[in-house]
């Protein structure tokens, strides 16, 4: 089910009271029920693959730990292959043949499947386990329940963060007793989720998407508005999604990792990628682009780790040559930043920084190479009286609101308004804060049922 | 508790202060009936609509519908009046009366080389009105215009339960089956009457009930779907409701009723989905011999051949485009039944 959906208000409540009703020692066995509802209210035939996932990796890990070198070493390839294998089946194979890019194969069953909701992440949550177990930093688990919840565990089993072994097993084996200010914390980030989601980034959804979706007519004016702001939108629409999930979690008792840190403060594109999607980014780094020999190398090599970690960082995100160039605009961005000396004004560092990773979401964003090839085009549409088509069936109101939206997420994440001052503060502004949030929720909020960007990875 | 209440008692008037800044839609925009306890429009005021993909001046006629003022009521022998009953998507608020299926329909009606009469539409819709509220507006509203041809139109839905179910007194299923359509109710006081114009003044207050309806239709539809599910299966005779079938053809018996009364002939018209089922409809309306037509499949070839939606990006509603090609499919139908449009 999704996070901003009457089922999860529904469900988190009664999820969460029950939670707190149960034996300590037997909670993680609701937890791993209430994960796998939360899961199957998609599809729940694909419960079943997820099931298939961490059994393997289950005995793979405890094969890992008390085996031979080389056994070791089996169970690793076949923890890995198995991983990577229905990754490749579900979410290139079955693309690639649609598309044409694949012959199709005789006697091999016509794919009518939809690839399994965050797949990418539960297989890469997965291969941390048992790559974590290989390299002896952390012990094989021996609770197959207790590993069936690290994968499954339900705040997080959609789109992240990526979690790690070291960071999340051990709390979920932890007894936590109820605390009110964990639940104050959790439901303050889990607001904080919903208006970014709600009330930011499904209101901008509104320019971008038209734009987006008809690219031939639209002028240069409008394209530049909307691949701006498609990054803002992304990234309150995610970054959202991990509120809401850090929130849940959070009343729970468990700390997820954070997977932002104010990414447009960022100065630089490898500056830019340490703040965004945070958890994707350090597993790239720690199982890629370090075991390649990271930066302490040759020029040529680093050069050529940075290119490899970022198209396997595309790649991650979908089959197809979009994705391909959205990586190695990263990685290009990153090499050529080493050979040219950065602006002097940490502002126009910034700006530059957002424009030049605005135009690495336009292939993101596109469903094709093709497709944002021709969006592209749009910039240079500049015939004409300067009409903005976007714009121009929309009150201006709405953007102002829109424009206020991302101003106040900015501010308030900037200066930590959210988790610091709330908290120390008079009572009555704290409870007139919380309520204001509330209310703008409500009355802003464009209630379309749009799902979550990441959910499609 | 003492704070708390100051506190949201402070954010509910800064979200005040806000929203008269931004929000510029008139929510005192409405008025019931004192007659029919029917709601409509204030009668002969405009005010704005707006969302984030349209804006409109909706200008109300005397009636107290979106709509051109209508004809005074004695009908002159060259005029053929079609009164044209619906809900929110034949009201049109989200475009400029001119653009209006009635408004269209009526155009292209006048500009036939061929036509008899001067046709005259007159539109008595008003938003979520369900089937059986349109043919209360009907009865209060269009039979006095002497119609020769009413079109009572079903779009996107057709739901009579729940059109009962949200009966507030103005429209009740007897204890025989028939449908009662209208009662007098009686003139709000003068203290609810001031309670009404100053809740409806707050802007906060007035979107508190939107997003209140928004959520209470969004729970009814999971507690439906659950009873369904669950309660229908183990009991079956649970649901007090009459069936479908039952109610489609209390429906189209009502209607024919009425229409009998102005010797007018009828036409039911449906915009409906593939995945909603219309025999039923199909069924009734042959079987008391009244024409009918589903507009959605050639509305959306249409849509698909020009590339074009025919709904707004913000709304579900029809935009501009939308009203054309159904005015035009409209009359592409009456053209091949031009027993419906002589008298």
């Amino acid at each position: 089910m999704s996070f901003a959906s009457l089922h999860f208000i529904l469900f988190f409540p009664i999820a969460l009271c029950c939670y707190y009703c149960f034996r300590p020692r037997n909670r993680w066995l609701f937890l791993l029920l209430a994960s796998i509802y939360f899961y199957a209210a998609f599809i729940p035939q694909y419960t079943l693959i997820l099931f298939g996932l961490i059994v393997i990796d289950y005995i793979a890990a405890l094969g890992i730990q008390t085996g031979t070198r080389s056994r070791k070493l089996l169970c690793l390839l076949a923890s890995i292959c198995s991983n990577i294998g229905i990754l490749i089946f579900f979410k290139y194979f079955t693309l690639l043949t649609y598309v044409g890019w694949l012959p199709h194969i005789p006697f091999f069953p016509k794919l009518g499947i939809l690839m399994p909701l965050g797949l990418s992440f539960h297989v890469f949550q997965s291969l941390s386990y048992v790559i974590e177990v290989y390299r002896g930093t952390y012990p094989a688990e021996r609770h197959l329940g207790r590993y069936a919840l690290y994968v499954l565990f339900f705040p997080q089993l959609v789109a992240g963060p990526i979690e790690r072994p070291a960071h999340l097993l051990p709390q979920l084996k932890t007894a936590h007793a109820f605390d009110m200010e964990r639940l104050k914390a959790g439901l303050t980030l889990m607001l904080w989720g919903f208006f970014k989601k709600i009330v930011v980034a499904d209101r901008l959804a509104q320019f971008v998407d038209p734009v987006f979706g008809n690219p031939l007519h639209a002028h240069a004016l409008t394209v530049i508005l909307a691949i701006l702001l498609f990054t803002f939108q992304l990234y309150a629409d995610f970054s959202g999604y991990v509120d809401i999930a850090r929130g849940a979690a959070r009343i729970i008792g468990i700390d997820l990792a954070p997977n932002f840190n104010q990414p447009f403060l960022a100065t630089s594109i490898a500056d830019f990628w340490r703040r965004w999607h945070i958890s994707l980014s350090t597993w790239f780094r720690d199982y890629v682009y370090i075991p390649l020999g990271g930066s302490r190398t040759t020029l040529w090599k680093w050069e050529r780790n940075i290119l490899i970690t970022f198209i396997l960082t595309g790649i991650w995100h979908g089959a197809g040559w979009n994705f391909v160039v959205m990586g190695l605009l990263s990685a290009g961005y990153i090499i050529a930043g080493r050979f040219i000396t950065p602006l002097r004004s940490v502002v126009l560092q910034r700006m530059q920084t957002y424009v030049l990773m605005s135009l690495c979401w336009v292939f993101f964003r596109a469903p094709s190479f093709g497709y944002a090839i021709t969006l592209l085009k749009g910039l240079g549409n500049w015939h004409g009286i300067s009409k903005l088509a976007l714009f121009s069936s929309y009150r201006p109101m709405e953007f102002v609101i829109a424009l206020l939206g991302i101003i106040s997420v900015l501010a308030i994440e900037r200066y930590d308004l959210l988790h610091f001052h709330l908290h120390k503060t008079h009572p009555i502004f704290r409870s007139a804060a919380t309520a204001f949030l509330i209310l703008l929720l409500l009355v802003y909020g464009v209630f379309t049922n749009k799902s979550f960007i990441y959910f499609q990875f | 508790m003492k704070n708390i209440l100051i506190g949201i008692l402070l954010a509910c008037l800064l979200t005040e202060l806000c929203l008269q800044v931004t929000d510029d839609i008139d929510y005192d925009s409405v008025a019931t009936s004192s007659i029919s306890g029917l709601k409509t429009y204030r009668p002969g005021e405009t005010f704005h609509v707006s969302l984030s993909c349209y804006k409109n001046e909706v200008k109300v006629n005397s009636l107290g519908f979106h709509a051109p003022e209508p004809p005074p009521e004695e009908k002159p022998s060259e005029e053929f009046r079609i009164v044209l009953v619906g809900n929110s998507f034949v009201e049109g608020v989200q475009v400029p009366i001119d653009s209006m299926l009635s408004s269209r329909l009526e155009r292209l009606l006048n500009e036939n080389p061929d036509r008899h009469y001067t046709y005259r539409i007159i539109p008595i819709a008003f938003s979520g009105a369900g089937p059986f509220r349109e043919l209360q507006y009907l009865s209060r509203y269009g039979l006095s215009y002497h119609p020769d041809l009413i079109i009572s139109t079903l779009l996107v839905d057709v739901n009579f339960a729940d059109d009962l179910h949200g009966a507030d007194g103005t429209l009740m299923l007897t204890s025989n089956g028939s449908l009662k359509l209208y009662q007098t109710s009686k003139q709000p006081s003068f203290l609810a009457r001031q309670w009404n114009h100053l809740t409806r003044s707050s802007k906060l207050w007035s979107n508190m009930v939107r997003v209140e309806r928004i959520s209470a239709n969004s729970f009814k539809q999971v507690t439906r779907s659950l009873q369904v599910a669950l309660l229908s299966r183990l009991i079956p005779k649970y649901s007090k409701t009459p069936s479908h079938d039952a109610l489609t053809r209390l429906y189209i018996d009502t209607l024919k009723t009425l229409s009998d009364k102005e010797h007018a002939q009828t036409l039911v018209v449906s915009a409906l989905p593939a995945t909603i089922v219309d025999s039923d409809l199909q069924t009734t309306t042959s079987q008391q011999h009244i024409p009918y037509i589903n507009i959605l499949p050639a509305m959306e070839r249409e849509s698909l051949q020009n590339g074009q939606p025919l709904s707004l990006s913000c709304d579900e509603h029809w935009n501009a485009y939308g009203h054309e090609v159904a005015a035009q499919t409209l009359f592409d139908y009456l053209k091949t039944h031009p027993a419906l449009i002589t008298r």
